[in-house]
């Protein structure tokens, strides 16, 4: 019998076995997540519990987050494999086993077969186990999200054999390659890998068959061939996954080329960093020597090759071919020009080929399989498959190897299950020299030329996910500091250029650049990337070129504003929560002045910033404490809850507004009195202009008079809040429409300023045959008239709303309230609404009926031309578009008919111009938004500003105050003021009496949920009690308080009594 | 420090002989040894393999693994590679560096510890990472600090 059937006999035993065996995955991050104790915990139960099982360990199964990976396989070959392994977990499974059962409790998914991808061929397990409670409801592991994409060829026997054992490496087919290569001639080898397509997955992406005929073509006495195993790229790890998993899968790719190229040397250098993959290799190479796959005479060929290992001391530098050799060579890892190239003239001068970890992985499979197996993956450029590093602010963190031309966005939301509540940003790909895409070019598939055509590259495989918690400029400062650090410094354009371009970052970052330092760090890195010797130099700018393209708007916010928008660096950031803030308030601060007991004080705070805060706490959606974090330890604050306590306890009073005694002798007009023209007309009359509101209704206060349901904001708030407005000298005339009964041109006679603030109240139509039946009545149309009094009694009837924002969510509650059953119906699924979640949830509670994946089809009416009925289409989840959620498809046929007394459409609102637009030519984007410079505020035509919906489209009412406020500085420098609203006092930043430790979220106290309630306008939440809140407000972490002066650290100095 | 020269020689000649990479192997070993490249050892090293001192001065202060001033007892590597950054290996340094009272690269007055900074130790998915000489310790939280440093202090790893 042949060594090699001999070994496999022996592996396929080992593989096999006819009792239980329970693989443990302990490559080092199932070791760094505790996969020690786990296998300890099965030796234990085996050795001193008599357990009959067999206990082994393996490499890493790819999905790195859910480690500890544990596989338990039963005589046969049925394996189910858990995740998240503990000591307790794996005690229990033990346990169970001795009962011939096992606990269905964090189980990944089952596999009933292996493919064995080097002989082509699949090993069917019987599906019977002699086991008496086979688990229910186990998915296959092949067809979960993770791995359903994936096809594992370089990684086939990661997770599936014991990476110290021989045998079992060749069950799976091992060295079978190598056997089959020294009996073929080396040109046919090459032949081979030519045709398969291959190229270097290191990175820089080479015909590796190529590469391989011009080794073999220079002629010398000595050879080399080298594995470069130096992975220095932050992020990507397949390669140690490999090392770790499957090491003679390398030494065979070696083997093999040595073979092919006439080299009769092999070194494998690897980072020092891995110390677990140099013990794995090193023991690896023993083992084939002692089998004679390596050393003299393999498979009696009379080819010899021997393999060693050179450690790599730490520089990323030396992931480049010739500071690689240099490395070896003994000196420091400077590159050398090229050419000559390696392939000439190489380590110790002699004819070298250098390939990467995973490109060796490829060659056994490529020998066995044939060139046109291989190449039938991929794309026409980029044959076979690719291991990627899906790591960062993704749901599924791990490796995943999946079929060149895969789309990024399968990838991502598929493999990866996307970001998980927080919007993506961008996705870096290629590690420090590569460059980023966008959320909205995840259309793009995996290729080489695709990638390096939009500024990325396909690199070493890193694919690092960045939310909206990342500061662009941050990361590409991130990656200069890496690449500068790790200069050699033996060209002039890296050594000094880098140094010089990380310069600029940090003073962009630092809030101390200017626009000309923006030019000169563009300029620098074209002529760095041109100029520099090696790849380190020649790619270091990627990242910053790559976030200037996509991202330059960041770059600008940092330089021109001094701020940051993702709340990241320092330097610019009071606090997450403030930055975060549209109105920039002094959350931290008014948060504590609360804690400390001073009511009015914090209430001062607040309303220096937004003139209304009694409304803002009942109804902003609070994007600040989306980043609150209080919320990576337990939940985030009750902003909003604290600021209504704040402003309803000093309205409990009474409340002074002192207008200025100062006039500036100067008016601006003001349309529209929602949040944008309040606040606008607010600060200026605060500065002394004469502010005067033009209103088209009966009532002052936009969407939050008529589009906001009284149950949520009373009238009576409202107003108060506008009459302190007044009090400051706004006047405001209501039924007074702009464009009907007074022209644009005769206020711009009237006053010397105007300001656009009119809001998006016009409705979509639904767009379907019958929707303009009696009884087809719009959203904002529907809560307008009930706020504006008109009686309505809708006793038994039916209301289908259709839409998925907050529109239809309030007219759903406002609905059941006048008496009838309400149904909202939207196009795709729950998670997907734009509505807040708490709303939805109280909508729920009340009553309201949700039917989701249907689209309306048309409206039935009865012969009066009354609305009867409604059919809708049923929908299913196509693919994923730019926001990341999936398309819904319908489904053919599938339609769904309603009763229905009324029909409200909700699906999105635009603004109404009355013809100011036409009369002014004022430009407006394709929505039918006004344009504006984006930080004056200003329309194309002069003197006249505009903000608020009429801008951005339906947003919210936090996000109008900015607005108002950016436009009143932009006015008053306009009509000669310096611009600046108030003057602005830095406040002493200490904690005074500790942060809560533990503490979740304190809930406001509501209307108990009844059927008084759903008969009643009166408002469901109830303000905070004292004490309720000062436990909340005690639970805030100060993140605004700094460590020191020069305390840069994101955007909390230090965490008094925080995890995170 | 003291170099005993016949123990360095002994090193060397355990991989005099073959040229790829011995340099590294053989500095490695000496860095292991003393906890750093002491000059004595470096120029008798240079002397054995008959290369200039300047070539393995070169390499001495060019490779993050070696280092002419001694480090401490344990070295804590804190990783700074991509997804650790972006998850917070800023806060879990801070806190390093606050309770022991040094910056990265530094080591603490009693020669204990010190403290670095490295760019991927590859476990990215469970990132914040950090290793206490050659354990790894993932999804490192600033809360978690005392108590490592706790372990050190009280007797050794």
């Amino acid at each position: 019998m042949s060594i090699l059937e001999e070994l496999k006999a022996k592996g396929n035993g080992s593989l096999y076995p006819d009792k239980v065996k329970i693989l443990v995955g302990r490559a080092s991050c199932g070791k760094a997540s505790g996969a020690d104790k786990v296998y300890n915990t099965f030796i234990d139960a085996v050795e001193q519990q008599g357990l009959d099982a067999i206990v082994s360990s393996s490499g890493c199964l790819g999905f790195c987050q859910q480690e500890p990976l544990v596989a338990v396989q039963f005589p046969g070959g049925t394996r189910y494999v858990y995740h998240d392994v503990d000591v307790d977990l794996a005690g229990e499974i033990a346990t169970a086993l001795e009962n011939n059962t096992l606990p269905n409790r964090q189980v990944l998914g089952k596999e009933e077969e292996d493919e064995l991808i080097v002989y082509g061929t699949t090993n069917q397990f019987a599906k019977k186990t002699n086991f008496i409670n086979e688990l229910k409801q186990v998915p296959y592991l092949n067809k979960i999200p993770f791995y359903a994409l994936q096809v594992k060829i370089a990684t086939r026997n990661c997770g599936y054999i014991n990476p110290a054992s021989l045998e079992e490496y060749v069950a799976r087919g091992g060295y079978e390659a190598l056997r089959k290569a020294v009996s073929s001639t080396p040109e046919e080898v090459i032949k081979e890998v030519k045709d398969s397509g291959l190229r270097g997955r290191g990175g820089g992406g080479f015909s590796t068959g190529q590469k391989w005929e011009f080794a073999r073509k220079s002629v010398s006495d000595e050879k080399y061939v080298i594995c470069n195993a130096d992975e220095g790229d932050p992020g990507a790890y397949m390669d140690r996954s490999l090392l770790e998993g499957d090491p003679h899968t390398i030494l065979e790719g070696m083997a093999i080329g040595g073979y092919a190229m006439g080299a009769e040397t092999g070194i494998i250098y690897c980072r020092a960093e891995y110390p677990l993959a140099v013990q794995t290799l090193q023991k690896a190479i023993k083992q084939a020597e002692e089998a004679g796959f390596l050393g003299e005479n393999v498979f009696g060929s009379g080819f010899n090759f021997k393999l060693k290992i050179v450690k790599g001391q730490g520089a990323f530098v030396c992931g480049e071919e010739t500071a690689l050799i240099a490395s070896i060579e003994g000196k420091m890892g400077e590159p050398r020009p090229r050419p000559p190239f390696p392939a000439v003239s190489g380590l110790w001068g002699k004819p070298t080929n250098i390939n990467n970890v995973e490109t060796w992985a490829n060659i056994p499979p490529i020998v066995t399989r044939g060139a046109q197996w291989f190449s039938s993956f991929g794309t026409e450029g980029s044959k076979g498959t690719k291991v990627f590093a899906l790591v960062g602010n993704i749901m599924n963190n791990g490796l995943v190897e999946v079929p060149m031309g895969t789309k990024i966005a399968d990838i991502v939301y598929e493999t990866g299950g996307g970001c998980g509540g927080y919007a993506l940003k961008a996705i870096q790909l290629g590690g420090p020299s590569g460059g980023c895409i966008t959320a909205d070019m995840l259309d793009l598939q995996v290729d080489y030329e695709v990638l390096k055509e939009v500024g990325a590259i396909m690199g070493s495989g890193g694919m690092v996910v960045m939310d909206e918690r990342t500061c662009m400029v941050d990361v590409a400062r991130y990656f200069l500091d890496f690449t500068q650090g790790e200069s050699c410094g033996k060209c002039t354009p890296c050594r000094e250029g880098t140094k010089q371009m990380l310069l600029l970052l940090n003073k962009i970052c630092e809030g101390k650049a200017t626009m000309a330092d923006l030019e000169l760090l563009e300029e620098l890195s074209l002529a760095v990337k041109d100029a520099a010797l090696c790849g380190l130099g020649q790619t270091a700018p990627n990242p910053v070129l790559s976030t200037l393209k996509y991202f330059r708007e960041e770059y600008e916010a940092h330089i021109i504003d001094k701020f940051c928008p993702a709340s990241v660096c320092g330097a610019l950031v009071v606090a997450p929560c403030q930055n975060t803030c549209p109105a920039g308030i002094d959350v931290p601060m008014y948060i504590d002045a609360i804690k400390q007991g001073n009511y009015q004080e914090s209430y001062d705070i607040i309303y220096r910033d937004n003139p209304l805060p009694a409304t803002c706490g009942r109804v902003c959606p609070v994007l600040c404490a989306r980043r609150c974090r209080r919320g990576l330890l337990d939940d985030a604050i009750g902003i909003r809850e604290l600021k209504r306590f704040a402003a309803d306890k000093v309205f409990a009073g009474d409340v002074k507004v002192t207008p200025p005694a100062k006039r500036k002798g100067k008016s601006v007009g003001i349309v529209g009195s929602g949040p944008a023209g309040l606040t606008c007309a607010y600060y200026l009359a605060q500065l002394g202009y004469d502010a005067t509101i033009y209103e088209a209704l009966p009532v002052a206060g936009g969407m939050m008079a008529v589009g906001i349901p009284e149950f949520r904001l009373p009238a009576a708030v409202l107003n108060k809040e506008i009459s302190l407005i007044e009090a400051m000298g706004v006047k405001i005339k209501t039924n007074v429409r702009v464009g009907k009964d007074i022209t644009m041109k005769q206020l711009q006679k009237d006053h010397d300023s105007l300001f656009i603030g009119v809001g998006a109240h016009k409705d979509q139509a639904l767009g379907i045959p019958g929707d303009d039946l009696n009884g087809v009545v719009s959203g904002i149309e529907f809560l307008r008239d009930i706020s504006l009094g008109k009686e309505v009694d809708l006793t038994g009837k039916t209301v289908i709303i259709i839409g998925g924002g907050n529109v239809a969510i309030d007219v759903a509650r406002t609905s059941i309230r006048l008496g009838a059953r309400a149904h909202i119906v939207y196009r795709r699924e729950e998670k997907d609404m734009p509505a807040f979640a708490s709303e939805i949830h109280e909508a729920r509670e009340e009553g309201t009926q949700f039917t989701f994946l249907a689209a309306p089809l048309k409206v039935v009416g009865n012969k009066k031309k009354k609305v009867k009925q409604i059919v809708l289409q049923s929908m299913e989840l196509g693919p994923y578009d730019r926001s990341g959620r999936r398309r819904p498809v319908a489904i053919k046929g599938a339609e769904i008919t309603l009763d229905a007394d009324l029909i409200v459409p909700a699906i999105g609102q635009e603004p109404g111009y009355d013809k100011i637009d036409e009369e002014l030519k004022l430009n407006k984007s394709r929505s039918n938004t006004l344009v504006v410079d984006k930080r004056s505020m200003i329309t194309n035509i002069e003197g006249v500003f505009a903000g608020g919906d009429c801008v951005s489209g339906p947003a919210t009412v936090v996000e109008a105050i900015g607005a108002g406020k950016k436009a009143a500085s932009a006015i008053d420098k306009y009509l000669g003021g310096d611009g600046v609203l108030y003057q602005a006092v830095e406040p002493e930043r200490k904690l005074v009496g500790a942060v809560a430790e533990a503490g979740r979220l304190v809930k406001p106290n509501c209307m108990p949920l009844d059927a008084k309630r759903l008969k009643s306008f009166d408002e469901v939440e109830f303000a905070y009690t004292e004490e309720q809140a000062i436990t909340e407000a005690k639970r805030c972490m100060r993140c605004d308080i700094k460590e020191s002066d020069d305390d840069e650290t994101g955007s909390c100095g230090h965490c008094p009594g925080c995890g995170c | 420090m003291d170099i005993d020269a016949s123990e360095v020689r002994g090193i060397i000649n355990q991989y005099i002989n073959e040229p790829d990479g011995r340099v590294s192997y053989i500095l490695e070993t000496i860095q292991r040894k003393y906890r750093y490249l002491p000059e004595e050892a470096i120029r008798i090293v240079a002397e054995e393999l008959e290369v200039p001192l300047t070539q393995l001065f070169g390499v001495a202060t060019f490779y993050a693994a070696f280092s002419l001033e001694q480090k401490g007892e344990h070295i804590i590597s804190i990783c700074h590679g991509t997804v650790c950054h972006v998850k917070g290996a800023k806060q879990v340094s801070d806190a390093f560096c606050r309770e022991l009272g040094i910056k990265e690269g530094e080591t603490t007055p009693d020669k204990l510890v010190t403290l670095e900074q490295v760019r991927c130790l590859g476990c990215c998915s469970l990132a914040p990472v950090i290793s206490v000489d050659d354990e790894i310790h993932v999804g490192m939280t600033a809360s978690r600090v005392p108590q490592i440093i706790q372990e050190l202090r009280g007797g050794g790893q």
